[in-house]
């Protein structure tokens, strides 16, 4: 600023002056974004740079221009804030006769004034020009931003659709389907290609109809968010499903407003969940899904899952458990079953599986089998590989295997019950087989074994009904045909499938555990008729029972007939018990004992099913206390054969060792000859008379 | 669902926005045609409009200033709008140079230009979010971050809570977030009202309805704002015209009696338990 301003007092009154009235009527017309008094003293500085512009003709442009801009930069855009500041400031610089001579100051005043105009112009092009550019920007920012959370909302979107079990499908207004999900297609049993396209008034039950059309007229109105009703969907194979059915408005600014169909499986295990607690489809201890849960869920996936791969149950069972709680406690039986739960959902940590425990020591897993998948064989190895790695509890080194039943890709409309009972029973079948067996379901074993199971199933019932019998045959001897002692047998008189024979009510007690019992029973039975034939005949005729394996090992045997012999007031010489060769020859002890305290009490002890193979001999002339030892007749082929001939030369040899022989299942007199030569000294069988009550033996 | 059919609220330039219409009558240029068609339309039914936001913007200023001075040094402006002139943070910060500020609005745009205009400045950010959700707002990294609850914070509610409706209870509304705010913040309200002028106003109110905006312009009485106070205590001189609210100068108070009394405007301070 090279022109002085005057310095006279008036004309720093009349600058201020013009300052104050200009701020009054800038900031009445525009935000100004500062105080009163801070404004008028910007505006002052404006008053002297345009006095200085007035004085010096060199200066006039510029102090102009930079004013305009600096009004600008006020936040003064407005054009009346121009006309204002053009007006007043125009007047005022006239009115400052002081700043140039009389003939100039027009001049000069228009000069100045011309060139704020321009300044304010320029400056405010510049600045809507910027504002502009920076809005472009910000729009385009904040759409980059929508677009971004729009794809990712897509991609959410896309991996529920993809993986809920919830049908999702997008519907024009007349129904038809223009998006669906695998979901949908699953619950209405198509192929996903199928149902997009179709109408979903086809897709529902017919009954149904009119009203979703009346729903779908709500929406198409408009004011409805959302819809939800149970409705009924229809199958392919023209079954129904019951699914919570939700329709909600999809309006769009471009193309025809689209209802968002959502389509619940009103059977889904989802609902069982709500309606149930957690607790009730969950086992406290190892917190694995319980039966209910799994069963809940095997329904479900057995509709849904992919029929190209279908779904697998494994039925587990551990092998020997209760030698955990029994001799280590249950404790450590409590942390081998939790530590086995937390292997068994490792082994299927990949797959889409559910593990379950469904009793004491029963687990399952239900898988739905993927490409990727491995096979049973794999399966079964892997399951058996992670159970059987030892680990310690309350120091004890313990390790673990299971037999298990495997039910593979069943047809889809298998019920959850019929699989899990075939499960059941393929894993019996593995049991069967030992320790860590495993076994793939039969349909024709299963029939079998179902009818077997129902039948031990019912009977205990039966046997406390009455319908179990003790029947008595008559054991002769060979010499005089006269009846030595009498065999006991059982005789089940179902009331629909009629006499079931004694091999059979054994085996279906002992598949039931019941032969124990059971066996007692029989036995006290027997050793109270052997005590009144005593006293009514005046001779011995002693009872004879052949023990089952189970019973043979039973530890309490000796106690059982020790209780029963002294309850009957029966001396035990008139009792003989008949334990089978097999279950001596493949025992690790139990049974000896059980027979060599049997016959220190006296007890008649005799050998069942004896063959004269090498090792039933070896064992019988170890110095076991064998009174006898009984063979079928199956076992001893025809009289004049081969066979016959060297069983003859064996039995001659047990004969030598002094222990007895008899006959079982003689039919043929030639055969009762037979037996005779090679030493047997009773027999029975259908030749001699058939079982039956007490009195067919002394009549 | 994969065509780009869809274009998020705020973003659609055939809408007009609040925020960038309340920048064209405060005389700025970021707006578009459909904001100025929708100022112009405003100025037809209420001539005041001009006034009306320049006598909001000068209150602002005042209240910041005034609470500035008083200490506050945490600002939590929401309906914040496009950034212009006089903004909060470039107000405080005159005051005080260490003040916080975030600013929140749901408009992207107004958010998006927020951010450029912040992006130097540590002490002020930016969030997109709306003032019907206060849990969402308080918990967003962005104002946890920058704001420490247990130090007294100004809520500025400007020009904004006109936009809910009855139904959304703006009275409990507002108690959520006065709820997370340690004793000694403050809040400032400016509404509009229709106290006066009820016609005008009624007209106004139809011009925002008629756009295809969302926000509507929902009126309060003087006890009805004075209402949203309850639990703090008010700053003298309570509630009044935005222009009366301790006018410093020329520039605060608009020719038009009326024009000076269409917002009631007030700040009230949340008491210090067994304090003053």
């Amino acid at each position: 600023m090279t022109a002085p301003l005057p310095q006279d007092a008036d004309g720093l009154r009349a600058r201020t002056k013009l300052a104050k009235k200009w701020a009054y009527l800038l900031s009445s017309k525009t935000f100004i974004p500062m105080a009163g008094a801070e404004l008028e003293r910007q505006l002052l500085g404006f008053v002297e740079r345009l006095c200085a512009g007035v004085v010096s003709e060199a200066l006039a442009q510029r102090a102009g221009r930079e004013v305009g801009d600096a009004l600008v930069a006020l936040n003064c855009t407005s054009a009346e804030s121009l006309q204002v500041s053009v007006e007043i400031v125009s007047k005022g610089l006239l009115g400052m006769s002081s700043l140039a001579p009389p003939d100039k100051l027009r001049e000069r005043v228009v000069d100045v004034i011309a060139s704020l105009a321009a300044g304010f112009v320029d400056r405010i092009r510049a600045s809507t020009l910027a504002q502009q550019e920076q809005l472009g920007r910000s729009l385009y920012k904040a759409m980059r931003q929508a677009q971004a959370e729009l794809q990712a909302s897509e991609l959410r979107f896309e991996l529920l659709e993809e993986h809920l079990s919830t049908g999702i499908a997008t519907a024009g207004l007349d129904g038809r389907l223009v998006r669906s999900n695998g979901a949908l297609a699953r619950i209405v049993d198509r192929q996903p290609a199928e149902v997009t396209g179709m109408s979903l008034f086809d897709l529902v039950h017919p009954e149904d109809r009119t009203a979703l059309r009346t729903d779908f007229a709500q929406l198409t109105e408009g004011g409805t968010a959302s819809i939800t009703q149970p409705r009924r969907l229809l199958r392919a194979d023209g079954e129904r499903a019951w699914v919570t059915l939700t329709l909600s408005p999809l309006r769009r600014i471009e193309g025809p407003a689209q209802v968002m169909v959502l389509a619940e499986d009103a059977t889904d295990v989802n609902l069982l969940q709500g309606q149930l607690n957690h607790q009730a489809l969950h086992d406290v201890l190892t917190r694995l899904p319980n039966r209910q849960y799994f069963t809940s869920r095997l329904e479900q996936a057995l509709r849904t899952a992919d029929p190209g791969t279908g779904v697998s149950v494994f039925h587990l069972d551990l092998d020997g458990f209760s030698r955990f709680t029994g001799g280590l406690g249950r404790a450590v039986g409590d942390h081998v079953l939790k530590i086995v739960a937390g292997r068994l959902q490792a082994v299927v940590a990949e797959e889409n599986a559910m593990v379950a425990r469904f009793g004491h020591d029963e687990f399952a897993i239900l898988v739905e089998n993927k490409q990727t998948t491995p096979d049973v064989v794999t399966m079964i190895r892997r399951i058996n590989d992670v159970l059987s790695a030892p680990f310690h509890s309350d120091g004890n080194r313990v390790a673990v295997s299971a037999t298990i039943g495997v039910v593979h890709r069943p047809p889809r409309d298998s019920t959850p019950a019929a699989l899990l009972d075939s499960a059941d029973l393929t894993l019996r079948r593995a049991k069967g087989n030992g320790r860590r067996q495993w076994e793939l379901a039969d349909r024709a074993q299963d029939g079998r074994d179902r009818r077997t199971f129902s039948l031990a199933a019912t009977m205990p019932g039966a046997w406390e009904n009455g319908e179990i019998q003790v029947l008595y045959r008559p054991v002769v001897r060979l010499s005089d045909r006269q009846v030595e002692s009498a065999e006991v047998l059982l005789r089940w008189d179902h009331p629909k499938l009629g006499a079931l024979p004694h091999e059979q009510c054994l085996a279906l007690a002992e598949d039931t555990g019941l032969i124990v019992p059971l066996g007692t029973w029989a036995l006290r039975v027997a050793c109270e008729q052997a005590r009144a034939w005593r006293r009514e005949l005046r001779r011995d005729l002693p009872v004879r029972w052949a023990l089952t394996p189970s019973q043979a090992a039973d530890p309490d045997l000796l106690g059982v007939v020790r209780e029963v012999l002294s309850d009957t007031g029966l001396p035990p010489s008139s009792l003989r018990l008949g334990a089978p060769a097999q279950a001596l020859f493949g025992d690790r002890g139990e049974v000896a004992d059980n027979l060599q305290y049997l016959a220190e009490d006296e007890v008649g002890v005799e050998l069942e099913e004896f063959t004269a193979a090498p090792g039933d001999l070896v064992r019988l002339l170890d110095g076991l206390p064998v009174r006898a030892v009984r063979m079928t007749q199956s076992a001893a082929a025809e009289p004049d054969s081969a066979v016959a001939r060297a069983l003859a030369g064996v039995l001659e040899v047990v004969r030598d060792a002094g222990v007895g022989l008899t006959a079982a299942g003689v039919t043929t007199p030639e055969q009762a000859r037979w037996w005779r030569e090679v030493g047997a000294d009773t027999a029975s069988g259908p030749l001699f008379a058939p079982a039956g009550p007490p009195d067919a033996i002394t009549r | 669902m994969s065509d780009l059919d869809w274009v998020p609220e705020g973003i659609d330039i055939t809408v007009p926005s609040v925020a960038r219409t309340y920048d064209y009558l405060l005389g700025g240029a970021h707006n578009l045609a459909v904001d100025r068609a929708m100022g112009d339309q405003m100025l037809q039914v209420l001539p005041g409009a001009r006034d009306l936001v320049r006598l909001n913007r000068s209150f602002l200023r005042r209240a910041v200033t005034y609470l500035a001075e008083r200490g506050v040094r945490q600002f939590l402006d929401i309906g914040s709008g496009i950034p212009t002139v006089g903004n909060v943070h470039e107000i405080a910060q005159e005051v005080a140079p260490g003040c916080r500020v975030v600013y929140v609005d749901k408009d992207p745009v107004a958010i998006a230009h927020s951010r450029l205009i912040l992006a130097d400045d540590e002490n002020t950010t930016a969030v997109q979010a709306d003032l019907r959700e206060p849990e969402d707002v308080l918990s967003r990294p962005e104002v946890t971050g920058l704001l420490d609850f247990d130090e007294p914070i100004a809520l500025l509610l400007l020009l904004v809570v006109h936009f809910v409706r009855p139904e959304e209870e703006p009275g409990k509304l507002l108690a959520r977030y006065g709820d997370r705010l340690a004793p000694g913040s403050f809040m400032v309200i400016s509404h509009a009202t229709a106290d006066d002028r009820a016609e005008t106003m009624r007209r106004a109110a139809d011009t925002v309805r008629e756009s295809k905006s969302k926000d509507n312009l929902v009126y309060r009485t003087h006890a009805e704002v004075t209402e949203l106070f309850d639990g703090y205590e008010l700053v003298e001189p309570g509630v009044v015209g935005h222009a009366l609210w301790r006018p410093g100068g020329v520039g605060d108070i608009a020719d038009t009696a009326e024009d000076n009394t269409q917002v009631w405007a007030g700040v009230g301070r949340k008491p210090v338990i067994g304090g003053r």
